[in-house]
């Protein structure tokens, strides 16, 4: 069922929804066992830029039994002229509508694109609640980051995967082409129960939350005893060895990351503590710059891309960067293919890198000081002081960047005054070290702290919204040169991110109160309602501050306490105490482990080639 | 310096891609091609295209023209087969030769021929007062249509832009109507614009309406040549 000229030719960017692009992929449905939807609840252009997806759409259609399509979130405008014409959401593939696929796998990239999988689901003609799906309803799978806590969306999800999902997808394929074979013998109870003997999958009906009378978690406990306590996440222990996808699809609408996606290494132990991600992919384990050479030129040959970005966490920290980076220069700038790295390291090694590798200095250099002052940086962990800055700041003037791009959070804990006027200090000393500050522009962009689960400041009140905007306008009147830019995010929407990033099952209510009312795209200021969002939490009697201005206490049971990343819940005190002391923890990478516990409890290991 | 140009059909599945991603999508299909196209000298090279009058979002075509530079000699069959296997789904090359001119096809190709094709014209009725709205307008000595954008109204006779005789097509399940639109270099009328005002003015009945550009030409005081002749 493709959508009709009427509706395609009256909404923005209608390629949104047309598919068609290169490297599609293109099945018979009629000759596979299972159909996947691989779901990112957000706009086309933001959701073809995530390289999880493209991994999966890789794996899944590898397998001869199985055809995975993709759908994203329609933008406002063609949410309307579905809802009037009555047209069901269809993947961009085949124009299936979702209702009829066997499952619908959906990303959980950000808190704020919890109403998109509503509309999502009720676009595609699936129940909104698990409870209501019946025989043949898709079983509706949740993965990606938010699901290491899932307790907000449970109620709209039949299971989560915890973790990575190279391995899991097949095997979770496997069992429903299985139960497809059977004729779907014993209905949904049956798959998901075989689902959930799989480790790392979480089938949230199976397990009951018990709160105390202050409304805090007494525990969530299997319904049935052979089911395990506590679901540790799929961890891929041999990235080099792992699937990665060398055909990617190559959108005709510039998305967000329009360039090929080379994952260099995945996991981060620098050991920043307010970062989830440096918690929930440990360890680091690195390809081999062999491997990443190959798969360079074949996603070139394959994608005719002519920009490789070499994507990681914190891909400067690549223990073979220099090498690799000069073998691929050698190899792909006679073939036109320019090199990028999106996150730059705040010391002198990664400016000559810059300056090796991106010849043209369009745009500015990208740094994340985090924080103000030393004292503060210390609290989080992020081991650069200013001299660091200041000579990495020198030597991009040096080496003729105009532009210079400074990170900032605030709200962290123990922040003072002091730390948010040191933001507008230290981006001052920036600008003058330039040697013509009157050309050059320096931005600060501050977001908002916003604690994560399973990360050392789980238990950290988060700061009020109206505190939130006075420590802004302290930071705005502080920065009053026309040479620095100031951008910082909207207070009302860090606050709905910090009730649902540490939520519990309670809020689904909440959450289905504001979509139907018609909250949309929370992320995106322009569609932001937080009227909306006020009004559901009355409506569902729920204190929005219960979950994010409260400090939580030491031996408080969290809601996600039952789903772990194999980093231990006493090593995230520990850091936490430390974090209060501001006292710092080392890198494991090239140092002792610092006993987070991953390595140990899941049986992986930090893998530097360097090392 | 060799120069390819290259004739491609739009299909249904990406006419929605715009101008520029189409161009994009040309670009990325030579360089998987391995074509040795020329680039353009200085701090960003690009390649050495150049593409012929814009098409509208939502327009298919059966006559996209696009001018290649390449950097050393290419056989014209090689070139063809290359291409072809890298164009994405719905782009289909049509015809590839070498040429010499120098003519901008841009700035040469000023007329085009559209088909818009209408389905959900219930009973015969609705197909006469599709007939008759057609003929009504091509018997009118002007059309006045009001362009409406966020830059304010402009007004337009979109008998300046049509070109001879409009024709129609009764078929099962549709009703096309084909004609020829004027570009000129103080403007240009959409296909869209002479539906809506054959529907607003004179009638037509409404239905879902898919557009295509059947052909370029380049209209001189000689006569009419195609892309291949310019
Ligand atoms: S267990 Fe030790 S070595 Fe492994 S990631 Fe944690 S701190 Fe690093």
């Amino acid at each position: 069922m493709q959508l009709n000229d009427t509706a395609l030719g009256s909404v923005a960017k209608p390629a949104r929804y047309t598919g068609g692009e290169w490297n599609m992929i293109q099945k018979d449905p009629a000759k596979v066992d299972v159909r996947f939807a691989l779901v990112l609840p957000d706009v086309y252009d933001v959701g073809m830029s995530n390289l999880g997806l493209k991994i999966l759409y890789g794996i899944l259609n590898e397998r001869t039994d199985t055809y995975a399509e993709r759908a994203y979130c329609p933008w406002p405008d063609m949410e309307a002229v579905m809802r009037s014409s009555g047209d069901l959401l269809c993947s961009l593939e085949t124009h299936t509508p979702l209702q009829q696929f066997d499952a619908v796998g959906i990303s959980l990239q950000y808190e704020m694109t919890y109403t998109n999988i509503l509309t999502m689901l009720d676009l595609g003609g699936i129940p909104l609640l698990a409870a209501d799906r019946s025989g043949n309803d898709p079983l509706v799978i949740g993965g990606g980051p938010c699901a290491f806590n899932p307790e907000p969306v449970a109620d709209f999800f039949d299971c989560f995967v915890i973790g990575e999902g190279e391995e899991i997808i097949g095997e979770i394929a496997a069992v429903i082409a299985e139960w497809n074979q059977s004729g779907r013998a014993g209905g949904r109870p049956e798959v998901l129960e075989k689902l959930a003997r799989i480790q790392g999958l979480y089938v949230p009906a199976f397990y009951h939350v018990d709160y105390n009378a202050d409304g805090t978690c007494a525990g969530v406990k299997p319904k049935r005893p052979e089911l395990s306590s506590v679901i540790a996440k799929r961890v891929v222990a041999d990235l080099d060895g792992a699937y990665f996808p060398v055909r990617p699809i190559v959108p005709y609408l510039e998305t967000v990351h329009d360039r090929i996606m080379l994952e260099l290494f995945r996991g981060c132990t620098r050991g920043c503590r307010f970062c989830q991600a440096g918690v929930i992919y440990r360890p680091v384990r690195e390809r081999k710059p062999a491997t990443l050479m190959r798969l360079a030129q074949e996603l070139t040959d394959n994608t005719g891309y002519d920009e490789i970005s070499l994507v990681s966490l914190s891909s400067a920290d690549y223990s073979c960067l220099r090498e690799l980076a000069h073998s691929l220069l050698a190899e792909f700038a006679p073939q036109r293919v320019s090199l990028s790295l999106p996150s730059l390291r705040i010391d002198s090694f990664s400016i000559e890198l810059a300056n090796e590798i991106q010849k043209v200095r369009r745009s500015g250099l990208t740094f994340a000081p985090e924080a103000g002052t030393q004292r503060l940086r210390d609290v989080i962990n992020k081991g650069v002081t200013e001299a660091d800055l200041f000579e990495a700041a020198g030597a991009a003037f040096r080496s003729g960047w105009a532009g210079i791009k400074l990170y900032f959070m605030i709200g962290l804990p123990t922040e003072t005054d002091e730390d948010v006027l040191a933001i507008a200090e230290l981006a001052r000393k920036v600008l003058s070290l330039s040697r013509n500050p009157a050309r050059c522009k320096v931005s600060v962009s501050v977001s908002t702290f916003v604690p994560k689960p399973h990360t050392p400041f789980q238990w950290f009140a988060q700061i009020p919204a109206e505190e939130m905007e006075r420590r802004q306008r302290l930071l705005r009147g502080a920065l009053r040169d026309r040479r620095i830019s100031f951008n910082w995010h909207d207070a009302p929407t860090s606050r709905l991110e910090g009730v649902f990033a540490r939520g519990d099952r309670r809020l689904g209510k909440t959450l289905l109160e504001a979509w139907r009312n018609g909250a949309r795209f929370d992320g995106w200021s322009e569609h932001f309602r937080a009227d909306i969002w006020d009004a559901a939490f009355a409506a569902s009697r729920i204190d929005p501050d219960f979950y994010t201005v409260r400090q939580r206490a030491a031996h408080e049971i969290m809601p996600w306490t039952h789903l772990t990343s194999g980093v231990s819940q006493e090593w995230l005190a520990a850091e936490w105490v430390e974090a209060q002391k501001g006292s710092l923890t080392q890198d494991c990478r090239h140092a002792d482990c610092t006993g987070c516990g991953v390595c140990q409890d899941l049986g992986v290991s930090v893998i530097d080639w360097r090392a | 310096m060799e120069k390819f140009r290259i004739a491609l059909k739009k299909g249904e599945a990406v006419k929605y891609v715009g101008h520029l991603d189409f161009g994009r999508a040309i670009e990325r299909a030579f360089r998987r091609a391995k074509l040795p196209v020329a680039y353009s000298v200085g701090f960003n090279p690009h390649m050495r295209l150049s593409f012929g009058p814009a098409l509208g979002v939502g327009i298919a075509s059966e006559a996209e023209y696009v001018d290649v530079e390449m950097s050393e000699a290419v056989d014209a069959k090689q070139f063809s087969r290359s291409l072809s296997e890298k164009l994405p789904p719905g782009l289909v090359l049509v015809a590839a030769q070498p040429v010499s001119s120098n003519a901008s096809l841009a700035a040469e190709l000023n007329l085009a021929a559209y088909q818009a094709r209408t389905t959900g014209l219930v009973g015969a009725e609705q197909v006469a007062a599709a007939e008759a709205a057609v003929k009504r307008l091509q018997q009118s000595e002007s059309v006045t249509y009001l362009r409406r954008s966020p830059k304010g109204i402009k007004t337009m006779d979109l008998k300046n832009y049509l070109v001879g005789e409009l024709e129609t097509e009764a078929a099962a399940e549709s009703f096309a109507v084909r004609f020829w639109l004027r570009m000129t270099p103080g403007g240009a009328v959409k296909p869209q614009e002479v539906m809506r005002a054959l529907v607003e003015q004179f009638g037509f009945p409404v239905g879902d309406t898919a557009y295509c550009r059947m052909a370029l030409r380049a209209e001189t005081n000689a006569g009419q040549k195609t892309a291949f002749e310019i």
